[in-house]
């Protein structure tokens, strides 16, 4: 692998005139004894020689400066213009004043800055630095790539990208805002956005301004501005930065410059070396270039080759690479190196790699280096000639002519019973084990079909290092069993049920975390849904001694009863929802599907039957209150009746005592049932009943067994009452 | 360093069937990265432990925003629209289930949720809800997968439910595949019958209500419907219930299958032809909860217009609508994409910032995040779109957010108008079909150049007519950001 070297244009020399040259720019990407067109074709490019001169090479373009006066500190400004190099060494930017005398050079800065300063934006804010932001932007630094081309803290090595006289430049606020968005402001992508959030921005922004002082602003004065605008269009400003029009014809075109000949207007601080790169670029320019070196420009210019290696170029410099990190060592050098770039043209799909360029899409989640994003307008160009460049031999493939056998197929292929690919892999974000390396349903998406069947038969062929196995090895099956063990068969099928995306059934092994829920801090926790026993309609009440009711709004009755914890809760918040609450215990004890009250002609009239989730004649469930610690009373109508129907919890054990209050004296042969169940029987102490599973109920009143079927029922004749109060006990261990 | 196998060692690729395009959930229009010139998504972040997959919104009077989730919570936020939001969220309700309908009056909640429509207040002030009043419960359920989407109040105080059917197929339990009417008092009145899988519900800004129908049985492609008093939506299997609600007349004939909504509309007069059809894939695939424009401009051009989420692509759309010959129908536009969950419900907070919210599970979903709320904020800068379309006679008024280029907006070729509907059937969903390619006989661009008036022979009724605009040019001589559009014209208007 061959690291990358800045060029450092060291040995000033005396150009144009009577100028402190200061440090030369700083160009990322090309190395010491590249090709002198090589070279010569970005520095044109990086210089912007082509916003004046037409050349037929783009022009990165330079900061924006309709906002700058927000951005940039007043008296940061004005020093930068007057001495670019000897403010901000190794800057692109020229001196524009070096043919003015000393004085006068002060007095165009001067008037340049009031002149930005008059354009639109909010004033320059300043803001006090906060050290835990400092804290957590340094950690951020070091681990989501500005170490790819910046100085690690403490460090300078050769070839970065200065980050010098930040703290006399921006405020916490303004620097804040162009890392949020730094295309907005430098728009040919050189600092391309690490997609940050505000809050990362800010901390970012805390931590390169670590040791600023806050300092007071300079007075505008608008005198100034107008001395400053005509200065602006004299030196051609506009050539390279908006707002204004950059003129045509304002130098002459690249071609017909005499060789060697300095730039009269601007001082680029460029010692022989580049010099010599320039002209050697600008004799070759009617040479049209070939593809190879078109994308290796691309790639040298936005500096991709800082964290991509593309042939035996680029990637992590030695002393960069401890700042590539992962959040899974168990996936290997993959996990924390951004992917080689060579075959990528082969690899992805021209959508998806556009996407990654502009967008800076990313599918891998383990990865702390983030992929930035470009933006539009800076890489279009790049997936057509990757594709162009790249390919591979086309692999065996065999079409399963019937989308169904190939889908359950690969469906079974991807499972823990087969090849297992979710043990590494997630699906819909979900996986058999911690390792969770790259997303299986969107791998469609983004990858060549061509390069699917070759990655997988011969993985170690791409990465010599992938812990990635071959299933296939030697051409042959490790499962011959599913489609009579023919590979091209095998890997189709599973392309076939990927490529249905997230509407891919999940293969078995893929494990779903519990969702535990119940109450918390003393209170009781409801939540309605769908319960066994009682469908759609039931009202779950978890309280914090250990019991648990169901409780039915279309019967108006108690659907169970267990004790411990409250529920696990995958059944109704996980996929549709198409389950029931998981009563979290062995033991519940489930009551009689039917209305809890019911008028019967005598002790012999069956108790009215209702199927599971039918609405009980007669009731309307009208809603419930929640006391201080959040446990309920119900509310219902029955026949005339309004009844309210609380449930208390009790300090020492899963026991709860309920109490029905009647809006009148029950009319008679109205009868209450509390249980019904084979087991039911009467307890020793008076006026008790035992139920399976421990259950004790006492009512504070006499109840009556009769037989009903195979089960024993429990009522109370409610005659005359107002009121009753039932203790429900789990009989302790 | 690749080292591949001989190309003598492989066998050449047999010659493959053409593959559908692996990238089942549909294409994005790519349009994600100039929108956010014009509309910046921000993510509202979610303080753990709470989990928030929005269904509903409302806003109190005090300007906090309430969240009501599939969890069946809701949330009080506080401080969600400052320009880089760190809110809080209060629970104030817990235990519902599915909630996907949330208004505020007189001191009260009214959430719609799985099971009813329940009125929820604080009435010992401490900030958290203690009462809940069961308002109506007067549909059944026969499965888990029955929601119940409720509207806001609408002019007259009454709150409209739609009802999803069972099992999204049938019709297994009261009224499911209907839409109620709960008045004031809490009675319920059933007031339209076809339903299928309803997502959003309200008034479309001009007093109609209407609704987000899924693409399915009998319905070819997704739309947005008039709950028109009385009328049938399309979807026959919950005939059923006819009876249970006598103020609508007779059960309407069954329509035929394979057929189209134009005839069918003759044959069953009660239906409801669908007002603007969401082209599948191109215009989301489960179009859902959508908000009208109250803004007065704060959210830019689009005042008074519809803004309506998909679950699946995640994404937001435009909507217009108007009323021709006693019909509603319209157009839809795109609108934002890339947001980064499945959108079930959008709500304008006070300022005028969109709010998104919804979940990622239970059915694929571009955005595949989880607990997350994101919102939309106009940057004031003003996107060159197609504002609006409107019928004419013989034709179309094309109204924009900027001035056209008047030349390129006079030039006809410049316009690409197809027409297509979609089966009316059974079966699941349809194919574009009957396409044709009306002609534009003339493009007379308005004296402020913000209008284009098109001149078309072969308009046909009850079909969506597919404009592609990316030739226009604004007269700054930008292209359109979003080049196409959809009209659904069931009715043509007469003569001017």
């Amino acid at each position: 692998m061959a690291f990358s070297r800045a060029i450092l244009f060291a040995l000033p020399v005396l150009v144009t005139a009577l100028v402190n040259a200061g440090e030369p720019p700083v160009i990322q990407g090309v190395h010491e004894g590249d090709d002198a067109v090589l070279v010569g074709r970005v520095l044109l490019s990086e210089l912007n020689c082509t916003a004046c001169h037409a050349g037929g090479i783009p022009s990165k373009g330079a900061p924006e400066l309709g906002q700058a006066k927000s951005r940039i500190h007043p008296a940061y400004l004005e020093a930068f213009i007057a001495d670019p190099h000897g403010t901000k060494p190794g800057t692109t930017m020229p001196n524009l004043l070096g043919h003015l005398p000393m004085e006068e050079r002060a007095a165009a800065a001067r008037a340049l800055s009031h002149f930005i300063r008059s354009l639109d934006g909010p004033d320059f804010e300043t803001a006090t630095i906060q050290p835990e932001a400092v804290a957590r932007g340094r950690n951020l630094y070091h681990k989501v790539g500005c170490a790819a081309c910046h100085d690690p803290e403490g460090k300078s090595l050769p070839d970065s990208s200065p980050l010098i006289g930040m703290a006399d430049k921006y405020s916490p606020t303004s620097l804040t805002a162009f890392l949020e968005n730094p295309l907005a402001v430098r728009r040919g992508g050189r600092m391309p956005d690490l997609r940050l959030t505000h809050w990362e921005a800010a901390d970012l922004a805390h931590y390169l301004l670590r040791d600023q002082k806050p300092k007071a602003n300079p007075p505008h004065d608008p005198a100034q501005a107008g001395k400053g605008r005509i200065l602006f269009n004299q030196l051609g400003c506009a050539q390279c930065h908006q707002p204004g029009e950059p003129k045509t014809g304002f130098a002459m075109p690249l071609t017909a410059l005499a060789p060697a000949k300095s730039c009269p207007t601007a001082d680029f601080a460029l010692s022989p070396l580049p010099r010599s790169q320039l002209t050697a670029a600008r004799k070759v320019l009617d040479v049209p270039v070939d593809p190879a070196t078109d994308l290796q420009l691309s790639l040298i210019r936005l500096n991709c080759v800082a964290c991509h290696e593309r042939d035996g170029r680029g990637g992590p410099a030695a002393a960069r690479d401890p700042f590539f990190t992962t959040s899974n060592l168990n996936l290997g050098e993959q996990a924390r190196i951004p992917p080689a770039l060579d075959g990528v043209g082969a690899k992805l799909l021209p959508q998806w790699l556009l996407k990654v360029l502009v967008s800076g899409a990313s599918v891998r989640p383990y990865m702390d280096t983030r992929m930035p994003k470009f933006g539009p307008g800076n890489v279009e160009e790049l997936p057509p000639l990757f594709g162009q460049l790249d390919s591979l031999p086309p692999a065996p493939m065999r079409r399963i002519q019937d989308e169904k056998v190939a889908r359950e197929a690969g469906g079974d292929l991807v499972g823990d019973k087969k090849l297992g690919c979710v043990a590494c892999h997630t699906f819909n974000g979900e996986s058999a084990t911690t390792l969770a390396a790259v997303e299986m349903t969107t791998l469609t998406e983004r990858l060549q079909e061509n390069w699917f069947h070759l990655y997988l038969r011969n993985p170690q062929q791409f990465h010599p290092t992938t812990i990635m196995p071959s299933f296939w090895p030697g051409g042959k099956a490790v499962r011959p069993e599913v489609l009579d063990g023919d590979p091209a068969h095998q890997i189709d099928a599973i392309w076939q049920f990927l490529s249905r995306g997230r509407e891919a059934r999940t293969p078995s092994g893929i494990r779903r975390e519990p969702i535990e829920y119940g109450p918390g801090s003393g209170e009781a926790v409801m939540l309605r849904r769908q319960y066994q026993g009682i469908g759609k309609r039931g009202i779950g009440v978890g309280y914090p001694s250990g019991i648990n009711l169901s409780f039915d709004a279309a019967q108006m009755r108690l659907g169970s009863l267990w004790k411990g914890d409250f529920g696990e809760m995958s059944g109704v918040w996980r996929g549709q929802g198409s389950g029931n609450v998981g009563e979290r215990s062995r033991d519940v004890v489930r009551f009689p599907v039917g209305p809890a009250f019911a008028q019967l002609e005598s002790l012999e009239t069956p108790w009215p039957v209702l199927e599971q989730a039918q609405k009980a004649p007669g009731f309307q469930f009208q809603g419930y209150t929640l006391d201080n610690r959040q446990r309920p009373t119900f509310l219902y109508r029955f026949d005339g009746l309004e009844i309210s129907d609380q449930w208390v919890d009790q300090p020492d054990g899963p026991s709860l005592v309920r109490t029905l209050q009647l809006s009148q004296a029950s009319p008679e042969q109205l009868y209450f049932r509390l249980a019904a169940d084979p087991e039911l029987k009467a307890g020793v102490a008076a006026n008790t009943f035992l139920l399976p599973r421990g259950l004790i109920l006492k009512p504070h009143f006499a109840g009556m067994l009769r037989p009903a079927g195979e089960n024993t029922e429990l009522l109370v004749p409610l005659e005359g009452r107002s009121s009753l109060v039932i203790e429900y006990t789990f009989h302790h261990e | 360093m690749i080292r591949l196998p001989h190309p003598g060692a492989v066998c050449l690729a047999f010659l493959l069937p053409s593959m559908a395009r692996a990238e089942p959930l549909g294409d994005e229009w790519g349009t994600g990265e100039r929108e956010a010139d014009y509309y910046k998504i921000t993510e509202i972040p979610v303080p753990a432990p709470h989990f928030i997959e929005a269904g509903c919104f409302a806003t109190l009077p005090d300007g906090r925003i309430a969240v009501g989730t599939r969890r069946g919570d809701i949330f009080l936020v506080e401080g969600l629209s400052a320009p880089h939001p760190l809110p809080t969220f209060q629970k104030y309700a817990a235990g519902l289930d599915e909630l996907l309908g949330l208004d505020w009056k007189a001191g009260a909640f009214y959430a719609t949720h799985a099971t009813e429509l329940t009125r929820i207040t604080d009435t010992d002030g401490d900030g958290r809800a203690d009462r809940f009043e069961t308002v109506n419960d007067s549909w059944g359920f026969a499965h888990y997968h029955e929601f119940a989407m409720g509207s806001k109040f609408d002019r007259e105080g009454n709150i409209w439910i739609t009802l999803g059917l069972s099992e999204s197929y049938h019709s297994k339990a009261l009224f499911r595949g209907w839409a109620l009417k709960i008045t004031p008092s809490g009675e319920e009145i059933p007031v339209c019958s076809g339903l299928r899988s309803p997502l959003g519900v309200g008034d479309n800004g001009h007093g109609a209500m209407i609704y987000a129908e899924s693409q399915g049985p009998w319905n070819g492609s997704c739309s947005l419907k008039h709950l028109k008093p009385g009328g049938f939506m399309g979807h026959p299997a919950s005939f059923n219930w006819y009876e249970f609600a006598p103020g609508m007349g007779p059960c309407p004939v069954e329509p035929n299958s394979p057929s189209r909504l134009e005839p069918e509309r003759l044959r069953v007069k009660e239906l409801v032809p669908y007002a603007v059809v969401f082209p599948f894939r191109r215009m989301g695939r489960s179009i859902s909860g959508f908000v009208v424009d109250d803004t007065g401009g704060r959210f830019g051009p689009f005042a008074g217009q519809i803004f309506i989420g998909d679950y699946t692509l995640s994404i937001m759309m435009r909507a217009t609508m108007e009323e021709i010959n006693g019909v509603w129908q319209g157009a839809c536009y795109p609108f934002r994409e890339g947001l980064s969950t499945g959108i079930l419900n959008c709500h304008f907070t006070p300022g005028g910032q969109l709010l998104t919210g919804g979940t990622n599970r239970g059915w694929p979903v571009r955005g595949a995040k989880e607990n997350i709320l994101e919102r939309l904020d106009w940057t004031g800068r003003m996107p060159f779109e197609v504002k609006e379309i409107n019928a004419r006679p013989d034709g179309f008024l094309l109204t924009f957010t900027q001035p056209v280029d008047r030349a390129v907006a006079a030039a006809v070729t410049n316009y690409q108008l197809t027409t297509f509907t979609h089966i009316y059937q059974a079966g699941y969903g349809s194919p574009e079909v009957d396409q044709t390619t009306p002609t534009i006989s003339a493009a007379e661009v308005s004296t402020d150049a913000r209008q284009v008036r098109l001149r078309i022979a072969g308009m046909v009724r009850g079909h969506v007519h597919d404009f592609n605009l990316g030739a226009l040019r604004s007269s700054g001589g930008e292209a359109p950001l979003h080049a196409s559009a959809y009209y659904t014209l069931n009715e043509i208007p007469a003569a001017e």
